[in-house]
């Protein structure tokens, strides 16, 4: 029998059998479609968990306040202000941490901020003349805030490029006012733009002296600090300076057990290792689902197909009768689980694709799927691979029926 | 051509053993009509699948064209299927989803031919008269055009040998008439052909009758040479429009 013909054979095979070809075909399509789309997800939350850390800026050791855990309960992360402008005044002494650019003390709130009919919700940073460096913005034009506006609480802002945009449209914001919680800020300058980091929309904030903030934006509560941001001299000093800092920290709080501490400190690889162990656990989780998607897929394949076989015995006996040899029937029903296979394959891949594509234009608010070649080439070869070993099995046994019996089973 | 010799057939577990075939000797020439008779689970289905290499005898040995099938691998007795045999069953056994063409050109598929098959199988189906159906799937035709079919299937590959198990027992008197004028024009084309039946009137169409009973073969004809005075070709239609009454 020549390959061609076996091909042919194989293929009248499905054709004359369709729907149950298409039944086998959508197991190999769910399944392939799940792997890809699954996987795409969980590369793009873990890229874009690990791009958010990292375009925090350079360099940088975070400190955050938090409950003392000898209570017995760990108070949530901002609930407490335990960090002080003190700390930030110790952290920038060049003493007690050597290996430190500057000590940069942030607070934030999401308020309306407006001016005439724009009005355009943000993020408010409260924070001091460092935080640009620090963070790595640059101004576009305009002026940033120096320490004297900070401690004369001056109602002074700076605009992202996103907040610009919208509440500006038209004209330069340099000058302008805009009101936050009906107070008036004079904007002096606009930073600009830095796009997307991960989920994050980096232009979409405006700064303000953290005095101003305290004062004038959140003039009920307690004045308090959210995060200090330390600037490293370099990449490879953000160790010591975690240290420094904590060693720092322990003193200015006179805590003498490290274990006590009321603050956390983080450096910047420290969360991308963090964000890059999640994302590796939840690609593996995702992955597993599909993989036992597909495995459902194929063992749907094989009951399919033994059903196939046990209805199709008479025609295996024809075929046996009038020459076909075992191998000859082996080879038609794995050809036809194949075909299935790779039909379904390339089917799941388009649809994972499309529906990859589809996700990352309806959902805005998470990341777009990356469909990786490795994830494409994985699914490919799991369905090629189910798909031929749901099918041996059945076409074993096709081969094995005696042509008498079959031709009998009429 | 064929030798039986010792020929047993047991079916079943050992516990349970059927015994279908018991101490069978038969020679079959070259050349010859030999139908083969009995009653319904005489055994007679059972010698015609061993002649025709779809069984393997329990004991014994069948030497076909000089070689004894026992010894053959399965891809050899497929081989042999293929090429030096022709079946027709009393239900046709075509492959319903196929169409007739598809369903005439499988031997030549199996047989690896490919340059001559749309001329071979376009022959064989003007031959049975079936050429306007070629595209019709088998499974709509009616029982003697079936039939028709199955012979052309079994002419494809042009075998020394065709085998046909009660070729008549399911189609009608007419269909019966066209199908026994066929099976006597290829024996006159100098193939060897083995019928298989439980009717006496289409038995007589053949040079010899072998009877079987029980397992085990009760009386033999005597065995012709090569004949052309067979007793189909004094007068084939008259002998079939007897046989099928």
């Amino acid at each position: 029998m020549k390959f061609r013909d076996a091909i042919l054979v194989a293929y009248r095979g499905l054709t004359r059998h369709w729907v149950r070809a298409t039944l086998n075909v959508l197991g190999i399509v769910a399944g392939v479609a799940s792997v890809i789309m699954l996987v795409s997800v969980a590369h793009a939350v873990n890229g874009s968990a690990k791009a958010a850390v990292e375009g925090l800026g350079a360099n940088l050791v975070l400190v955050y306040p938090s409950g003392a855990p000898s209570s017995g309960v760990q108070i949530g992360i901002g609930t407490t202000s335990s960090l002080t402008s003190g700390d930030v005044t110790a952290l920038n002494n060049v003493a007690n941490v050597p290996d430190a650019v500057q000590a940069v003390p942030s607070a934030g709130v999401s308020a309306n901020v407006s001016a005439s009919a724009h009005t355009w919700q943000t993020d408010v940073i409260g924070t001091t003349a460092g935080f640009s460096a620090a963070r790595g913005y640059t101004l576009s034009q305009g002026l940033a805030f120096g320490p004297a506006a900070v401690s004369a609480a001056q109602p002074v802002v700076i605009l992202g490029q996103t907040v610009a945009r919208q509440i500006f449209p038209d004209v330069s914001p340099i000058g302008q006012t805009v009101l936050i919680d009906q107070q008036g800020f004079k904007v002096i300058g606009e930073y600009a733009a830095r796009g997307y980091s991960g989920l994050y929309n980096q232009d979409d904030l405006v700064v303000m002296p953290i005095s101003t903030l305290w004062d004038q934006v959140l003039p009920t509560t307690l004045p308090r600090i959210q995060q200090i941001l330390v600037q490293a001299s370099s990449a490879n000093t953000t160790t010591n300076v975690a240290t420094e800092v904590t060693n720092t920290l322990l003193r200015q709080h006179s805590i003498t057990d490290p274990a006590l501490a009321d603050f956390r400190v983080e450096t910047q690889q420290d969360l991308v290792a963090g964000a890059e162990r999640v994302g590796t656990v939840m690609q593996w989780m995702l992955g597993a689902v599909a993989v036992i998607a597909l495995l459902t897929g194929g063992i749907g394949i094989m009951s399919l197909m033994l059903a196939t076989v046990g209805e199709r015995a008479y025609e295996i006996g024809v075929r046996r009768a009038v020459g076909a040899s075992r191998e000859d029937i082996l080879g038609q029903f794995l050809i036809e689980a194949l075909l299935l296979a790779v039909l379904g394959g390339i089917t799941g891949i388009a649809l994972g694709f499309g529906g990859a594509t589809f996700m990352g234009d309806v959902l805005t608010d998470v990341p777009a799927p990356v469909v990786t070649g490795l994830a494409v080439l994985v699914a490919g070869l799991v369905a090629l691979v189910i798909g031929v070993g749901a099918g041996l099995y059945p076409a074993v046994r096709a081969s094995l029926l005696q042509p008498v019996e079959a031709v009998r089973r009429q | 051509m064929i030798e039986l010799a010792s020929v047993g057939k047991i079916y079943g577990s050992a516990s349970a053993p059927v015994t279908a075939l018991r101490d069978v000797n038969l020679v079959i020439q070259r050349g010859e009509f030999v139908a083969v008779v009995g009653p319904s689970g005489s055994g007679k289905s059972t010698l015609l699948n061993l002649i025709g290499c779809l069984d393997q005898p329990s004991s014994g040995h069948l030497v076909f064209l000089g070689e004894d099938t026992s010894k053959l691998n399965d891809t050899k007795l497929s081989r042999i299927r293929n090429r030096s045999i022709g079946f027709v069953f009393q239900m046709f056994n075509l492959v319903p989803e196929l169409t007739v063409y598809e369903n005439i050109e499988l031997p030549l598929v199996y047989a690896g031919v490919t340059r001559q098959r749309r001329a071979l199988t376009t022959n064989v189906l003007e031959r049975v008269g079936m050429a306007h159906r070629a595209e019709h799937p088998a499974s709509l035709l009616s029982g003697g055009e079936q039939q028709r079919v199955a012979i052309a299937r079994a002419l494809v590959n042009d075998p020394a040998l065709i085998l046909a198990d009660e070729p008549t027992g399911s189609i009608d008197p007419a269909s019966a008439e066209q199908v026994m004028e066929l099976l006597c024009e290829l024996h006159d084309q100098a193939r060897t052909i083995v019928l298989v039946t439980h009717n006496m009137s289409v038995a007589a169409v053949a040079q010899r009758v072998v009877r079987i009973e029980s397992g085990t073969i009760s009386e033999m004809g005597r065995a012709v040479q090569h004949d052309h005075l067979a007793p189909h070709a004094q007068n084939p239609s008259a002998a079939v429009a007897g046989a099928v009454e």
